[in-house]
């Protein structure tokens, strides 16, 4: 004769389904929040990053923002993602080169209270060539840092997240 | 059972979940944020020139952060939205900013979402910046607490301008004397907002190139020895150059400053080099030792040439025939403000073109640099004539300004409040309380 299951066991059963049913769900909850605090986080040492780089070249001498391989700037870089102005240290996000960063001199228009990217012609901000000096600095990010995303979703995974902070400060430098 | 586990558990994972993410959010905002202020409040302190325009200028210029035309302004939440603008849930204000004439004002104003100015534009030497905005709240949106979905984030920013600099970067390499030989540290024998005729350094100065009508009296200048060796510019390029827009930029601090404490050379002291030479640039001359009527020196001719950039747009004859000369002219603008002689300073309504800060020494045999005063260029006379870059003795006319009086001075491009390093090496030594300063984020 079989006998009945007991209700305790009954009990037992349904909270084992509920807990499998569960699992899977906080799983994606914890895995989600996980990925959500990475982003912020890298979004926010990128930001972090951008605004030194846009600090130090603000206030530099003799930055020729039309040499793509000027000191100064490759400095400002160094230090933005190292700490180092000579790169001599590693890099605070893994993955993010100097070439990945766009400094771009801005000139201001008091008069028509317009701002626009400075050319490197004349007239411009080619101070090498005796172009003025820019009135801000926007430093960016132009291709995104990417940033894969580890949340397993088995349908729909979910393609890498480019972020791409840009600051901008006023240029105080000569 | 389960459903009132549920209904306990949903809001403290939800809480949770809150403070993991939107709190972490609202930190990235918070930052963000600091960072748009710290740029607004830097800006505006660029314009604080002593004139009644000044606040009008640096609202509109810290504004400039926030200008989204080249899609790169500066954003918050992840950069998405502009600082200052709506969207249909989140709202962002940007009050004007407050102007103080003390930094222990500004400080005190420093938090506040909208700063109450206590200066108006002649006594401003401090900004102080706030700004607000609406963070959204995905999780604790969900609980009663957050039914807005959104929470406000508030930032704020000091910026101002600094005490008297030692040593000053980008200023214009004319040097004028103490006229008082030591007596007046403040004023050096100057009187504010009295009109000086500036006559190249030589002996004579008399009948035709003497005073100016309508000015007091005659000072004497001489130009500073800040030949760029390692420039590719010619001598009369180099000379335009200083001459428009004060000294170029150097890494060398010796060519881009000028400090208190150290002893000049005049500009002539250094020959060009050969390769510069070769490039077609002027011969330099040492000094005029008397006053032509008619010849100008050549060094004088090409650096008034640029200085006369700051009043017109129109290149005087002598200027424009010169091909070395004319080639640089488009870089530079003309003050907006054409008025041809301004009074009082605080009426100036221009972008600081017409602005000159000058080393003062102690005399022009000893070039003792003692410290930096501003001048206003303004036109010959009423009718609007602009500098003649050819007179044989180099004169153009400046209004002396007060380092304490209304009209105090604009903050110079760039230089350091510690003392200089003298050609010697040595430290020099620097403890001047009057001058201009730079501009300084403090908080």
């Amino acid at each position: 004769m079989r006998r009945m299951p007991s209700s305790r066991n009954l009990r037992r059963g349904a909270t084992l389904v509920e807990t499998a049913m569960l699992i899977p769900i906080l799983l994606l909850l914890l895995v989600g929040m996980v990925d959500l605090a990475r982003i912020t986080y890298t979004y926010y040492t990128l930001r972090k990053t951008v605004y030194s780089i846009a600090m130090y070249v603000s206030n530099q001498q003799n930055v020729d923002f039309c040499d793509p391989a000027d000191p100064a700037v490759a400095a400002a870089i160094n230090f933005g993602l190292t700490g180092t102005t000579d790169g001599s240290q590693p890099v605070f996000v893994t993955g993010l080169t100097a070439a990945m960063i766009l400094v771009t001199p801005e000139a201001y228009d008091p008069v028509a209270q317009t701002i626009s990217t400075c050319s490197c012609g004349v007239p411009g901000c080619d101070t090498v060539n005796g172009g003025s000096s820019p009135s801000f600095i926007t430093v960016s990010i132009p291709g995104g840092y990417t940033m894969p995303v580890i949340m397993p979703l088995p349908f729909a995974p979910i393609a890498p997240i480019p972020l791409s902070p840009s600051v901008k400060v006023p240029y105080g430098g000569t | 059972m389960s459903i009132y586990f549920l209904v306990i558990m949903v809001p403290v994972l939800l809480g949770m979940m809150g403070f993991a993410l939107d709190l972490g959010r609202l930190w990235l905002i918070r930052g963000e944020l600091n960072q748009a202020a710290a740029a607004m409040a830097m800006a505006a302190a660029q314009q604080l020139n002593g004139t009644s325009a000044a606040t009008g200028n640096a609202t509109a210029t810290a504004n400039a952060t926030l200008d989204n035309s080249l899609a790169d302004s500066n954003k918050y939440n992840f950069g998405s939205i502009v600082v200052g603008q709506a969207t249909s849930n989140l709202t962002s204000t940007v009050s004007p900013p407050g102007f103080f004439d003390s930094l222990v004002n500004a400080l005190a104003a420093y938090g506040q979402i909208t700063p109450t100015s206590t200066a108006d534009g002649t006594t401003a030497r401090h900004v102080t910046v706030g700004l607000t905005a609406d963070a959204p709240l995905l999780f604790w949106g969900l609980l009663t607490v957050g039914l807005n979905r959104k929470t406000p984030v508030a930032a704020s920013a000091v910026a101002g301008v600094s005490a008297p600099l030692c040593v000053a970067c980008g200023i214009a390499p004319f040097v004028v004397a103490d006229l008082s030989a030591g007596a007046d540290a403040v004023d050096f024998g100057f009187v504010d907002g009295t009109l000086y005729t500036m006559q190249y350094q030589c002996t004579g100065g008399s009948g035709a190139n003497g005073l100016i009508a309508g000015t007091t009296a005659i000072v004497q200048y001489a130009i500073l020895n800040r030949l760029d060796a390692n420039s590719t510019f010619p001598e009369d390029q180099q000379l335009y150059r200083v001459g428009s827009q004060g000294l170029g930029p150097s890494t060398t601090p010796g060519i881009a400053c000028s400090n208190v404490g150290n002893t000049e050379g005049l500009w002539a002291s250094t020959p060009q080099t050969a390769a510069q030479a070769a490039l077609g640039g002027v011969t330099a001359v040492v000094a005029e030792t008397t006053c032509a009527a008619t010849t100008p020196n050549a060094s004088v001719e090409a650096a008034l040439c640029g200085l006369s950039t700051r009043l017109t747009d129109t290149a005087p004859t002598v200027c424009s025939n010169n091909s070395d000369l004319a080639a640089l002219a488009p870089n530079y603008s003309q003050d907006p403000d054409q008025t041809p002689q301004i009074s009082p300073y605080n009426s100036y309504v221009g972008n600081n073109r017409r602005l000159l800060t000058l080393p003062v020494v102690d005399s022009l045999a000893t070039l003792n640099v003692l410290g930096f005063r501003q001048f206003l260029l303004q036109f010959n006379d009423a009718s609007g004539t602009v500098n003649n870059p050819g007179d044989g003795a180099g004169r153009f006319v400046a209004m002396y300004l007060d380092p304490n009086g209304i009209g105090a001075v604009a903050p110079v491009p760039q230089g350091s409040m510690a003392p200089g390093i003298t050609s010697s090496g040595t430290p020099a030594s620097c403890s001047i309380t009057n001058g201009p300063g730079k501009v300084i984020l403090h908080q």
